[in-house]
């Protein structure tokens, strides 16, 4: 009568360079498994993160923290996202951390967002360069402000971060015609909101 | 489906739309993988060179930040493989952030002797599973969704940290650190995050899991160095405050 014997014991050390683990080894290689995994995601995705945060109304003063934290949460939630959904897991959780930030940021109203200040040091460019597209900058995010969050993710993605429709569509989890509808609501929004501030300024 | 063209570079677009645009130009710091890697405990040689070479653009607080962080967990690793190389603790944790591979492929060198495990991989990963799966925030869904945060209210977050620390208080760790994580997944970057995570490094500390305790509480300074729980996080790794 066969006994019930671990599986380890099933793969004499001496013959078994690879094994399939069951064991307490196998809480070494999940965690060696699961630190690559992570480290990847770091390596692959950090820099597309960053941005999106800016993008997503993250102030400068605050990206860093806000990145590290998508990360953090990405770490305290790894067993359940899906191999292959990384990125779309990060960017899901970029958004809850953004909207956290920019509700944070309109209950402190009187804190600097110093993205200005980094443009204006810009060592390439003469101050008055520097001062024009520190104001374009700051005109930019004051549209982007007005949209609502649908509508900003979908334009931050394709214009600013240049996924395509079908990207996005996964990065949402939205269908691609939902995605499409929503990029050309979003680009109109942009447009009438350029007209404005073009009738304003009474030039071009 | 065809992609219009960008804006920014489309014929139809006026010079004002191109020179909104053409004015983003985000460029995330040359350390941040690296600050990041470390915040997470994964700061390993590649980062760590990596961390070196864009150290001439690093403000020299944030640099020493970093490297102190990184030989914090280089430190923890050290412990950590020591651990493992007894046969004790690595080899049998259970903590709720292991990846639940229930299957695992890989080149082993087995240490002697190897101890029964207390649970197997398949029943570890379905307790880690279970809180998380309940909560509205990750699904095993191709896209994990997270539930808009707008729809939460404060008090809610109140409450449901006041489960986990009542959970706390009544001595059942592993209750108080699902229901922190649940508030975790329920409410990311919620206006308690903090003190869940205190929950968890709490749970653990009282436990007696001090390794997990430590991974934890390491990540919290490295995260939060300047929050208010910070001295009490010191104090559970038994460092001064």
């Amino acid at each position: 009568m066969m006994s019930a014997v671990p599986v380890i014991q099933l793969f004499p050390r001496r013959t078994a360079a690879v094994v399939e683990t069951t064991g307490p080894e196998s809480g070494i290689v999940a965690a060696a498994n699961r630190d690559a995994r992570l480290r990847a995601m770091v390596d692959v995705h950090f820099d597309f993160i960053w941005r999106s945060l800016r993008g997503l109304g993250v102030p400068a003063a605050n990206v860093d923290d806000a990145a590290q934290h998508v990360f953090w949460i990405a770490a305290q939630k790894l067993d359940v996202i899906t191999v292959g959904s990384e990125r779309a897991f990060l960017f899901s959780t970029a958004r809850g951390v953004a909207a956290n930030a920019r509700r944070a940021r309109a209950r402190n109203r009187e804190q600097a967002d110093d993205g200005t200040i980094e443009l204006m040091s810009d060592a390439s460019l003469d101050p008055e360069q520097a001062a024009q597209k520190s104001q374009a900058r700051q005109l930019l995010e004051r549209i982007l402000a007005e949209m609502n969050d649908d509508l900003r993710t979908v334009f931050v993605l394709f214009e600013l971060e240049g996924l395509t429709s079908i990207e996005i569509a996964e990065v949402l989890s939205i269908p691609v015609g939902t995605a499409a509808s929503r990029l050309r609501r979003a680009r109109e929004e942009f447009q009438l909101a350029v007209t404005k501030l073009q009738l304003e300024r009474g030039d071009r | 489906m065809k992609d219009p063209a960008r804006l920014h570079s489309s014929p139809d677009s006026t010079d004002l739309e191109k020179e909104l645009l053409a004015s983003w130009d985000e460029r995330p710091p040359r350390d941040g993988r690296a600050k990041t890697l470390a915040m997470l405990g994964l700061a390993g040689a590649t980062t760590i060179a990596g961390a070196a070479t864009a150290g001439a653009s690093i403000a020299p607080k944030a640099a020493t930040a970093g490297w102190l962080v990184m030989a914090k967990w280089t430190a923890v690793a050290v412990i950590a493989i020591g651990a493992a190389a007894a046969g004790v603790g690595i080899a049998t944790r259970h903590h709720e952030d292991a990846a639940p591979i229930a299957k695992a492929t890989a080149t082993v060198r087995t240490p002697d002797p190897i101890p029964t495990p207390t649970a197997t991989i398949e029943s570890t990963a379905k307790t880690i599973d279970t809180p998380i799966e309940t909560t509205h925030h990750v699904t095993q869904t191709h896209v994990a969704q997270v539930v808009p945060v707008g729809a939460s209210t404060l008090t809610e977050q109140v409450a449901a940290l006041d489960r986990a620390r009542a959970a706390l208080e009544a001595h059942d760790g592993a209750k108080a650190r699902k229901l922190a994580l649940a508030y975790e997944a329920e409410y990311p970057g919620g206006a308690f995050t903090q003190e869940a995570e205190l929950v968890r490094i709490e749970a653990f500390s009282r436990d007696g899991n001090r390794a997990e305790a430590e991974r934890a509480g390491k990540r919290f300074l490295a995260m939060y160095p300047k929050s208010p729980h910070a001295p009490r996080v010191r104090t559970l790794l038994g460092q001064d405050p």
